[in-house]
């Protein structure tokens, strides 16, 4: 069996998924993709005090020594769903009638129009474990 | 006097530490042995800030080399021993490969869109496996993505 790297792999992929470009926006370790459809097997997830929590970093001990306040990406709209995909965890947002903001406590806020999305999370490689960026 | 004195209670302390983990290796099995080494590491570096530095992480063990690395930081790391970005772009920063002992290290270096308080931007450096050689294609990566899907249209 011939062995392909994986930037081999890479090149002669069909050329169908960057042909119809939809929009991405990016928050920190954030991405939003857009996608058609949210996908057919699905849980929808529930609000916390009304906010749509993407991403949450972590507690530090020297973050609560200074008191510093957690860090999240969220849309506080209440027009945005969120979802699960059933078997492979992925997340889905819808929003409905007109934009709404992805804010978070360091970052700039982005305005996204109504549409379906995966959120995507910034990982990085790890021998043992892969694990999510750092927020 | 003195000296006797010192070496009487170093060999004790050996002596009892070297109980301590023969017993937990017994009753608990090796792996508590490695857990509690590597929770003594921690500790140490923990006391003592200015502990690590670059040739003492490239002779330990690679549990223990990661989490030093980590703590230590990329960014020192790679300035201590002025290694070069083996790839550059514009957009998306520098891509480093370095070895540590037969370990191979690729990063990628990627700055934050939105400023801090003190308008500087934040810098990170993220760990992606060895195969990535650019470093649009290692940004790609740790969002699951290939180099022709990631283009973010807005980025904060």
């Amino acid at each position: 069996m011939m062995y392909l790297p994986p930037h081999k792999i890479q090149a002669i992929l069909p050329t169908y998924l960057s042909s119809n470009k939809l929009a991405t926006y990016r928050q920190g370790d954030i991405l939003l993709m857009q996608k058609d459809s949210l996908p057919q097997w699905r849980r929808q997830l529930n609000t916390i005090r009304g906010r749509v929590i993407l991403a949450k970093s972590a507690i530090t001990i020297k973050g609560l020594l200074h008191r510093q306040p957690q860090h999240c990406h969220y849309f506080a709209a209440p027009n945005v769903q969120h979802y699960r995909e059933c078997g492979t965890g992925n997340i889905f947002i819808a929003i409905e009638n007109g934009p709404a903001e992805l804010l978070h406590q360091e970052h700039y806020g982005i305005s996204v129009p109504a549409g379906i999305y995966r959120v995507i999370r910034q990982r990085q490689w790890h021998p043992k474990t892969p694990r999510f960026a750092p927020d | 006097m003195y000296v006797l004195y010192l070496i009487t209670l170093a060999t004790v302390v050996f002596v009892v530490f070297s109980l301590t983990h023969a017993i937990a290796a017994i009753f608990f099995g090796t792996d508590i042995v490695l857990w509690l080494q590597f929770q003594m590491f921690r500790l140490r570096i923990w006391t003592r800030p200015n502990y690590l530095n670059a040739s003492l992480i490239r002779v330990l063990e690679p549990a223990q080399r990661d989490y030093a690395l980590e703590r230590f930081g990329y960014d020192r790391y790679i300035q201590s021993l002025q290694i070069k970005p083996d790839n550059y772009d514009e957009r998306y920063g520098y891509l480093y490969k370095f070895n540590i002992l037969n370990e191979r290290y690729t990063v990628v270096r990627v700055i934050n869109a939105s400023p801090e308080d003190d308008n500087s931007y934040s810098v990170h450096y993220l760990r992606v496996p060895n195969h990535i050689r650019f470093a649009h294609e290692a940004v790609a990566w740790t969002f699951h993505l290939t180099t022709k899907e990631y283009d973010p249209d807005i980025e904060t």
